[in-house]
């Protein structure tokens, strides 16, 4: 059997045939509507130069105080970095200090809790200094570059 | 820098490349188009703008994604149509053309030709939204059924019917014109 045989496939053949001829007729526009549409779209042809104007300056403000906005919020984040790697590098610093103090008065072989880790004093030490030596080392030279290069980051930052 | 000789496409490379005035110089050849259309979308001149003046701002933040310049028009027409959705959704009540007049944006009102414009708003309101946006892009706009539905996202069977609908509505309402 054919498909011209088959009756469903000619009837979806026809059935395709009659939706291709109202799509074409539907793409038809009502002529009254057109020409009331048309009639109201002239009126608006007419609009003043100031009120143009008037709506161009309204854009280009919202543009401009959006590009403030995101100025200093970038500002803020670069401020939160900045403060951020200061306290990485400094923590190691501080640990170490913070041990130090304690092993003074108790000696180097009190035992310590610390998080669930039981050791000397002086093992956490090493620990920290072995864990805090190399991030301490990375965001101290970080901090450098980025400081050095902070009026290219700040570009590519407040390019938009 | 003055613009207003300059070619759509080199306008918008330069606005692409953050140029201000460039885009500036865009809006002002744009801005009847897309605050024509929300104007009748809306029924309501000043929040017409409202939505305008966010669709172009939005525009700018997302020129550099544009990679077509003569799509320019037709991703500008689909920004404002996604704002005005997004209105819909948010329930925002739709205008009947009749509303007063507002002091404070009066010298930014879209002008019309009062009657005619207030009679369509009037017959647009009787229209259930998604009807009054593919009315309004096929009348006002002329776009054919395709395009409405790529600027819509709606089906193409969607939007035939809609037309169909809301011509045979609009023109009951309108009746008074024939």
């Amino acid at each position: 059997m054919t498909v011209d045989d088959n009756p469903n496939y000619a009837d979806r053949a026809q059935s395709a045939a009659d939706r291709d001829t109202v799509g074409d007729e539907s793409e038809v526009r009502d002529p009254l509507l057109l020409s009331l549409f048309d009639a109201a779209a002239n009126g608006a042809e007419q609009e003043k130069e100031s009120d143009v104007l008037a709506f161009v300056g309204r854009v280009s403000e919202s543009i401009n105080r959006r590009a403030a906005r995101r100025r200093s919020r970038n500002k803020l984040i670069g401020f939160i970095l900045v403060a951020s790697l200061a306290v990485i590098a400094a923590t190691p610093g501080l640990f170490n200090a913070a041990l130090t103090v304690l092993l003074v008065p108790t000696g180097p072989l009190i035992e310590v809790e610390t998080l669930g880790v039981v050791g000397s004093a002086e093992i956490l030490l090493v620990l920290f200094d072995g864990l805090f030596a190399p991030i301490n080392s990375a965001a101290g030279l970080l901090g450098v570059i980025a400081f050095f290069m902070r009026r290219t980051l700040f570009r590519l930052i407040l390019r938009r | 820098m003055h613009h207003s000789a300059t070619a759509e496409a080199i306008l918008l490379r330069l606005a692409q490349t953050g140029d201000s005035s460039a885009f500036d110089e865009l809006v002002q050849r744009k801005q009847g188009a897309i605050r024509g259309l929300l104007c009748r979308l809306c029924g309501d001149s000043s929040r017409a703008d409202d939505y305008a003046q966010q669709a172009f701002l939005q525009a700018w933040i997302n020129l550099p994604s544009l990679k077509t310049d003569a799509a320019f028009s037709g991703w500008l027409r689909s920004i404002a149509v996604r704002i005005w959705l997004d209105s819909m959704r948010r329930k925002e009540p739709l205008a009947s053309g009749t509303e007063a007049i507002d002091e404070d944006h009066q010298s930014l009102r879209y002008t019309e030709s009062p009657d005619i414009a207030s009679d369509i708003d009037r017959g647009l309101a009787h229209l259930a939204p998604a009807e009054r946006l593919c009315i309004v892009l096929f009348y006002q706009d002329r776009l054919t059924h395709a395009e409405i539905s790529e600027a819509t996202d709606l089906p193409l069977g969607t939007v035939k019917s809609h037309i169909g609908r809301g011509t045979q509505k609009l023109r009951e309402v309108l009746s008074d014109y024939a």
